[in-house]
């Protein structure tokens, strides 16, 4: 499959991309990240790659469910690692749901959030994406393209006022 | 001359380029266009069985659903919802309908604390003021004013960098989502088959605002209906690029069920506010009015927003829209006037609605504008006639300078000031001088 399109319009909203094959080149794309704390969203995957950021020297990692409870969901992690169910080429959006409801509630203000998306769902059509988005059981579903972002002073672009201030998306495929 | 805020030419030519360099880019502008009219006349057309599909809809998946007739209906419903969930701190996300209700001075009235949360409206209401533009709040406003505001209110540093700035502002905003009991936001588009609400932003605050404090409520105008989500594929393409120039904005959120947060009970409220909607869907004329979606193009093209900013025209929605909805939305203002009929509103509005010649008709039925012509003329010619002018001069300045405020600002408009005569003419001064 050929991402380029999605690639072009990621960088054009100020997000990175990059694609990503198999366990080992996740786990490598994970810690360059770690000069950070990394908290993880408990996904198969994720639960997968853990023991191999481990072997890479990476310790200063959680999973969601080992956070304390926050009820607000106001806490300010610094970096914030999820799954989304499926990115729109067109715009450079990121599909995020609340299946996991708290990994949901907790990208809304995270400092950096890397988002890993499945290669077979990268290139949804809009129609596609709103037709899941119209399905999505959960019922709350945010579609995100690049970082948090204002204008309203003098029309000046700041980016992660609010919420996250980068956005890194890779597109993950499992099998090497 | 009014109030002329430099900082709105400046802005409003930025939003314009952004979208001029991106919609250049979509061959297919002209037949979303239409596409998306069609799609809002169906529903402004048929207004009654979307409303109560969509009421259905929404209550299926857990939403309570309140209609409000018009704004003081909708504030005590909205207070009475405050009531129920002990709410005292509110947090709220930038909404025009809620400014249309006059909801803050409502909520505080009542001791509630109300926090708006877009980084634009929070300086707008540091500064006590009304937002000047529909999808940027602050842009009659420049760094050095907004850097001494929060320097004054917040006790911060000054500085007027605008990362620093909006930085400085996050920070105080960011305290105030989590121990809010109630969020308000507004909503850009729901779509009646599934019950679901659309909201698009960019900063985040909207998605914190709906999803951080137990209870959400949402308030639309009931024109925001739309048949399905299918109907964005359209729809989404337009509204951003004509607002900003962004293909999409950093988030679109969509609602249709209720969040999750363990034990602490959720509450969803949508608020369908008709506050004279109904009155303007029966007009076959100026239903058009309603198909907006609020993007603001037709004011950062406007000669007019360009020169005088948002408060010129007084009212909650400014711009060519504006003058549409006054008469229906607001307290029924005559501001045909405002308009040099340079037609550029009609050929970028997103729907297509021709404001333009909507505004021309608005205008043939106005007696103030009738008035104010006939003003202007005999003046034209009094002025083109020197000895005339000297003649009749005492007689103006005293007619102008003892003009009641009232009829003053029912021909000249709320936002304007008539020009008041210097206490001495020119000539006069040109005359004592020689002696």
């Amino acid at each position: 499959m050929d991402f380029e399109l999605l690639l072009i319009r990621l960088a054009e909203a100020q997000a990175h991309g990059r694609e990503i094959i198999g366990l080992e080149q996740l786990a490598q794309a994970l810690a360059e990240r770690a000069n950070q704390p990394l908290v993880l969203e408990d996904h198969p995957w994720l639960q997968k790659v853990a023991p191999r950021l481990a072997a890479q020297g990476v310790t200063d990692f959680n999973f969601l469910s080992e956070m304390p409870p926050d009820q607000a969901g106001m806490a300010q992690i610094n970096t914030l690692v999820t799954v989304a169910a499926g990115a729109i080429p067109e715009t450079g959006s990121l599909i995020i749901t609340a299946q996991s409801p708290l990994a949901f509630r907790l990208s809304g203000c995270p400092r950096q959030h890397i988002i890993i998306v499945p290669q077979e769902r990268a290139g949804l059509t809009l129609a596609q994406a709103l037709e899941l988005t119209a399905q999505e059981p959960s019922g709350l579903v945010s579609w995100l393209t690049g970082p948090s972002r204002t204008a309203d002073i003098e029309k000046t672009l700041v980016l992660g006022a609010q919420g996250a201030e980068s956005l890194e998306v890779l597109i993950y495929c499992p099998e090497s | 001359m009014a109030v002329v805020y430099p900082a709105v030419r400046v802005a409003t030519h930025r939003a314009l380029a952004a979208r001029e360099q991106l919609v250049q880019t979509y061959p297919e502008w002209e037949a979303w266009r239409e596409q998306a009219r069609t799609i809002k006349a169906e529903v402004i057309a048929h207004l009654d069985d979307y409303l109560e599909q969509l009421t259905r809809q929404v209550q299926s998946w857990g939403g309570e659903v309140i209609y409000a007739r018009d704004a003081a209906q909708a504030r005590r419903l909205i207070l009475e919802v405050a009531g129920r969930h002990q709410v005292n701190k509110v947090v709220k996300a930038k909404s025009m309908t809620t400014e249309e209700i006059g909801l803050n001075s409502a909520l505080e009235s009542a001791g509630l604390s109300v926090t708006e949360t877009d980084l634009g409206e929070f300086i707008v209401q540091l500064a006590g003021e009304r937002p000047g533009h529909l999808t940027a709040p602050a842009l009659h406003l420049n760094r050095e004013q907004i850097a001494d505001l929060f320097h004054a209110r917040l006790g911060v540093p000054r500085q007027t960098d605008p990362a620093l700035l909006s930085r400085q502002g996050a920070a105080v905003l960011r305290s105030s989502f989590g121990d809010a009991q109630m969020g308000i936001t507004g909503v850009n588009f729901a779509a009646a088959a599934r019950g679901t609400l659309v909201m698009i932003e960019n900063e985040g605050n909207l998605r914190l605002t709906a999803t951080v404090p137990p209870v959400h409520l949402a308030l639309m105008g009931i024109e925001k209906i739309i048949p399905s989500l299918a109907d964005l594929e359209v729809l989404l393409r337009l509204l951003p690029a004509s607002a900003t120039g962004q293909r999409l904005t950093a988030y679109v959120n969509f609602i249709h069920g209720l969040k999750n947060q363990g034990s602490a009970p959720q509450a969803f409220y949508l608020v369908l506010l008709d506050n004279g909607r109904r009155r303007l869907a029966a007009h076959p004329q100026a239903r058009e009015a309603l198909y907006c979606l609020r993007c603001g193009a037709c004011l950062n093209i406007c000669p007019i927003f360009q020169l005088g900013g948002g408060h010129l025209y007084g009212q909650v929605y400014p711009g060519a829209i504006g003058i549409l909805l006054a008469p229906f939305l607001g307290n029924g203002a005559d501001l045909a006037d405002l308009c040099s009929q340079c037609g550029a509103c009609s050929l970028i509005c997103p729907v297509k609605i021709d404001l333009a010649n909507q505004i021309t008709r608005l205008r043939s039925q106005s007696v103030r504008h009738q008035a104010l012509r006939l003003l202007v003329r005999a003046t034209a010619a009094i002025m083109a006639r020197p000895r005339l002018y000297r003649s009749l001069e005492p007689g103006l300045r005293l007619v102008r300078n003892h003009l009641p405020t009232s009829l003053q600002s029912y021909l000249w408009g709320s936002g304007r000031r008539l020009p008041e005569f210097a206490p001495k003419s020119y000539h006069r001064s040109m005359e004592e001088r020689k002696n």
